[in-house]
């Protein structure tokens, strides 16, 4: 009787899985690595990089001193030019 | 390879196994379809969790099992008359027209066993599994597995004899 029994019993076939829960499940977006990498501190990682937005617009804004691209030296023909205008305004003053 | 067609394929091949083993445990079509969608989550986060796995039905029913259980605890904890819940008929087979009475009582006989038993008797009758593969993906001893699978299929034996010796 058991063998029989249990064969009656595995014959009986279960529901199939509904249809719509295959798109449903396969669809399930996960979330995408960088944002995993990110979850487990948001808030400190939005902390830091709002502190570098910050720190390129006072960079932006603060004004810079000008140069020449020579590292501060000035080339002989700028040399002259600046010495002309300097004696220039002396002699407009004098 | 693609992550959406492997995960296609995964379906395919275990969620109506899947979907029984858990509907059985649970008896719950939500909670089964819960079940299913954490299962599929996790193997969208991590493609690799099956490569590893040398029996990829028994590593998801493994999954499956574990993760109904964590709900059915949950659950419990949250309503005392689980249970009674757990004892209402629930459609659990096909509707097919032949034997529908038998069919009834065999739902309503599998939800009066114990989960353990349920699990087993389930594993053995419908998967197909040894005692050591049902051993293996529930975590216990293979003498175990079998001791549930002998009181299970008893209490149904006892449960369905007159309806089973009418139909004979």
């Amino acid at each position: 009787m058991n063998d029989r029994f249990e064969e009656k019993l595995r014959s009986q076939q279960f529901r199939q899985v509904p249809a719509s829960w295959r798109r449903e499940i396969i669809n399930v977006a996960p979330a995408p690595a960088w944002r995993e990498w990110l979850w487990p501190s948001p808030v400190a990682w939005g902390a830091v990089a709002a502190a570098w937005a910050l720190i390129g617009l006072l960079q932006l804004a603060t004004p810079q001193p000008r140069g020449n691209g020579n590292g501060g030296h000035l080339s002989g023909e700028a040399f002259q030019q600046r010495q002309l205008l300097m004696t220039q305004i002396l002699e407009a003053r004098s | 390879m693609s992550e959406t067609l492997s995960l296609a394929q995964v379906y395919d091949e275990h969620a109506q196994a899947l979907f029984a083993f858990v509907l059985n445990l649970t008896r719950d079509e939500t909670d089964t379809r819960d079940v299913l969608q954490e299962i599929f989550l996790k193997l969208a986060r991590k493609a690799s969790l099956l490569d590893k796995a040398h029996s990829p039905r028994a590593f998801l029913l493994r999954m499956a099992h574990n993760l109904a259980i964590d709900l059915m605890r949950r659950r419990a904890t949250r309503q005392a008359n689980y249970d009674r819940l757990a004892a209402e008929p629930v459609e659990l087979f096909e509707a097919l027209p032949d034997e529908p009475s038998f069919r009834d009582e065999l739902a309503a006989a599998l939800a009066e066993l114990p989960p353990d038993q349920r699990a087993v008797v389930h594993l053995k009758l419908w998967e197909e599994m040894t005692f050591e593969q049902i051993a293996a993906t529930l975590d216990i001893p293979a003498n175990t597995a079998a001791s549930r699978y002998r009181y299970g299929i008893d209490k149904l034996r006892d449960r369905l004899r007159p309806i089973y010796e009418e139909m004979k």
